[in-house]
């Protein structure tokens, strides 16, 4: 890994076109960074794109019956939906 | 500004293309989103990819299927907002031209099933070009989670307005 020591308003350049600048530090350790880059470029913290990718990739397994699942999670809808109009009407 | 997408929101059989390739399976950029019939038509759909994918590894699998929710349902003030950038790479004007749906992680036994409410995917539902929507703030600060119980579900939050904010 490539580790370089910069300042607040110092920035790095990746490729042609991603600027890095550093926007400030807080007594806390807390970085602030400004990017700049093309738009087809993904940027993202990276815990969250990991947990989503570890999302995707469960949801995506091979199925059970998703058509028995989704009629068993629409009637238990239906079901909550009609207790919520029982609650009012009774109120 | 800030529009309702109002329900019943319509789902028809159609091509699904991600503008890049959806996270976790390289190479699934093209799916098929086909509705599924049931007590509430529409509620769910499945989005099957139609590409050879592979994963991290490098290792081919079978193409992923998708068990995805039309989110209003369940959560009628269900609000996204989406970045200037994020929309028009999707050719997204208004937020007419916007549909979300969440994806379903199916678990055994399904009452811990969740759905994937802080990352949904957008669509937009005139040319398919589709794209998941990766907030750059933490689920706590969005209010909604990657794995929020579907089956158990009430409204996860106060009442307010659904729709998509771009």
């Amino acid at each position: 890994m490539l580790t370089l020591t910069r300042e607040v308003g110092e920035k790095i350049i990746i490729g042609d076109d991603v600027v890095v600048t550093v926007i400030s530090v807080s007594e806390n350790g807390r970085v602030r960074l400004g990017i700049e880059a093309p738009r087809q470029i993904r940027i993202d913290r990276a815990e969250v794109l990991e947990r989503i990718r570890k999302e995707n990739l469960e949801a995506g397994e091979p199925p059970s019956d998703r058509h028995a699942f989704a009629a068993y999670a629409a009637r238990q809808a239906n079901e909550r939906s009609q207790s919520r109009k029982e609650v009012v009407v009774g109120s | 500004m800030q529009t309702t997408v109002n329900l019943p929101v319509t789902l028809s059989c159609m091509e699904i293309n991600f503008r890049r390739e959806m996270l976790g399976w390289i190479g699934a950029t093209h799916f098929l989103l086909e509705p599924i019939d049931g007590d509430i038509p529409g509620m769910f759909a499945e989005l099957r990819c139609t590409d050879d994918v592979r994963l991290r590894s490098g290792v081919t699998v079978p193409s992923p299927r998708f068990l995805m929710l039309t989110p209003w349902y369940l959560w009628p003030e269900y609000q996204v907002v989406l970045d200037d950038e994020f929309a028009d790479a999707l050719d997204i004007r208004v937020e007419d031209d916007a549909t979300l749906l969440n994806i379903v992680t199916q678990r055994v036994p399904l009452e811990r099933s969740t759905v994937n409410l802080f990352s949904p995917i957008v669509v937009n539902r005139h040319n398919g070009l589709a794209d998941q929507l990766v907030p750059a703030t933490s689920e706590s600060e969005v209010g909604w989670r990657v794995r929020t119980p579907l089956l158990s579900s009430g409204p996860a939050r106060g009442a307010g307005e659904g729709g998509i904010a771009c």
